[in-house]
């Protein structure tokens, strides 16, 4: 997998700030590492959706989920630089030991979150998909978010062998979307559901295929 | 590490989702509101609905000695940093039992990393001073006084006098239909129009039954936050939906799915039209705008077909509180139901 994002990495960092940001108004934080892998997941996977570049069109499927190396890394940096917490550090058991911690805003993490989005137009448009992601999966029953994002249409589509890496660059590659505009077009014509309530319904949908 | 495609990637015409399973979302989360809400809004959302299931688990009995209580959207802060001394409540979205008497709840959206503390109030007066004394007029908040099962929503920086105020009905286990449209209307004329002391202030100078201008919008604007209190997350409700035959005042729409083929639906739509009748104009006027009424409702009927009922509310401002016979009439003869509510003005002369 390219470890090059599609964005510049500074605008990748401002998206990830904002998605811990989004997640801590949605109650989602502190957001434990596996969380945060498909928050990032599903962020790239339905920015389209709100006609937004994501900062990368492909994941790395893995049996532990979606896993991005990089915005890990980043996420870290952003725990150094004391814009977002870490808390709960601990080593998995088994042969591949990895450390895993939970993440949450900072008090300097939240400022900077809104001073991006009052001086950044872009930033500003990214924290309203973001807001409205994390609603979305606020939404979803406590407890069910991990194995509801695992049923994303794009992540679990057959015939993907793990530590291969899915792409969803195109728009017929773009599963989660279009499973999201499919839903929403089962509406009638002048009923059509807001993006931000398409989301919803994306994920109310994956919870009960997880279910 | 290997590149992989989606195997459906050329499938453009291949359903990728289950519609059974989309249907039954579609069924229990509606079609949403027609724009986006936003955070606070989605708060109160949330609170409202759980409260609703939360009311229809207890009897009355058992409200009558509760205390009011309080819940507070943290925004994009860290719920436990708003007020001191403030407690976790684990798993309090997912109880019915919780005890709300005297508390003050301080959460995230959709109710989540509830925090909380007792302080107990006598009445919601006393809650909503408590609030201010502790800067919480830049917060929207929720004061419930569960004793009369209602709800105070105080939004970020409003005035508190210019809050909006939901009942909860008591238990009410049928799901909606349209049927229940005339006794929701009549509930909001009791609540709103009935008399100048209603929630819709839409008289200038209710002495000498002088209306403000724009009195239907004054209505419209109450009248979809009634309906979105109260027949929401059921069905969508929405204004002004301009059609090529011109702009309807309210649209309730509704997903009915149907019990012999679950995988298929269907959309029934009702259409209000609001009318008000006015006291300074002559009576072939205000029938004449009354009549106009029941044609929009056909040209919005021919422009959407749908099924569904159609309403002429005509809030009636004359000075005799009558009948028209043949907006009546006209309405039997085309299948439009016709509701007129008397504004009630007791002090003015010359009203019949």
């Amino acid at each position: 997998m390219r470890n090059e994002p599609d964005l510049p990495r500074e605008h990748v960092r401002a998206w990830l700030l904002i998605l811990v940001g989004a997640s801590s108004t949605a109650g989602l934080t502190p957001l434990p590492v596996q969380l945060f892998h498909r928050m990032v997941f599903l962020s790239n996977s339905l920015a389209q959706l709100y006609e937004t570049q994501p900062p990368a069109e492909l994941v790395l499927k893995q049996d532990r989920g979606p896993y991005y190396p990089q915005a890990e890394f980043e996420l870290e940096r952003l725990a150094i630089q004391g814009l977002v917490n870490m808390t709960d550090m601990r080593w998995t058991e088994g042969a591949e030991r990895q450390m895993e911690a939970s993440f949450s805003l900072s008090s300097a993490g939240l400022s900077c979150v809104r001073r991006l989005v009052a001086k950044s137009s872009w930033c500003a448009s990214v924290h309203s998909f973001l807001i409205d992601l994390a609603a979305a999966v606020a939404h979803v029953d406590e407890g069910y978010e991990v194995s509801t994002a695992d049923r994303d249409l794009t992540y679990s589509q057959p015939g993907i062998q793990d530590r291969a890496v899915i792409s969803f660059r195109s728009w017929g590659e773009r599963l989660s979307q279009r499973a999201t505009e499919e839903i929403a077009s089962l509406s009638p014509p002048g009923c059509e559901p807001s993006r931000q309530h398409q989301l919803r319904l994306y994920l109310k949908y994956l919870e009960r295929l997880a279910a | 590490m290997t590149r992989a495609k989606a195997e459906s990637a050329g499938g453009e015409q291949t359903s990728l989702i289950g519609k059974d399973k989309a249907f039954a979302v579609l069924c229990e989360e509606s079609l949403g509101s027609a724009e986006p809400l936003s955070l606070e809004e989605q708060f109160i959302e949330a609170v409202l609905k759980w409260l609703r299931s939360w009311f229809d688990d207890k009897e009355s009995a058992e409200l009558r000695t509760m205390a009011p209580c309080v819940f507070v959207f943290a925004g994009d802060e860290e719920p436990v940093k708003v007020l001191p001394d403030l407690k976790s409540a684990p798993s309090f979205k997912s109880s019915t039992d919780a005890s709300l008497s005297g508390h003050v709840h301080v959460s995230a959206l959709q109710m989540r990393k509830v925090v909380r503390k007792k302080v107990g109030f006598s009445d919601v007066s006393e809650a909503v001073s408590w609030m201010h004394d502790n800067g919480l007029q830049t917060y929207t908040c929720i004061a419930v006084s569960l004793k009369a099962r209602e709800a105070l929503i105080l939004r970020q920086g409003v005035d508190p006098d210019d809050c909006s105020k939901v009942a909860f009905a008591e238990k009410n286990s049928s799901v909606f239909d349209f049927s229940q449209v005339p006794a929701l209307l009549d509930d909001f004329h009791n609540r709103h129009t009935k008399t100048h002391l209603g929630h819709c202030r839409i008289w200038a100078k209710a002495s000498e039954r002088v209306l403000k201008q724009l009195p239907e919008q004054q209505i419209q604007g109450s009248l979809l936050s009634f309906f979105e209190f109260t027949v929401r997350p059921h069905v969508m409700v929405d204004e002004e939906i301009a059609t090529y035959k011109g702009r309807c005042d309210v649209r309730l729409a509704r997903w009915k799915r149907l019990t012999d083929d679950p995988d298929t639906g269907v959309f029934e739509v009702c259409y209000l039209e609001l009318k008000v009748l006015y006291p300074k104009k002559s009576a072939i006027w205000n029938q004449e705008w009354a009549l106009s009424g029941i044609q929009q409702l056909l040209d919005y009927r021919e422009a959407k077909p749908a099924p569904g009922p159609s309403y002429l509310c005509c809030y009636d401002g004359r000075l005799a509180d009558a009948d028209i016979p043949a907006v009546e009439k006209r309405a039997k003869e085309v299948g439009v139901f016709s509701k007129r509510f008397f504004l009630q003005t007791p002090k003015c002369k010359g009203v019949s």
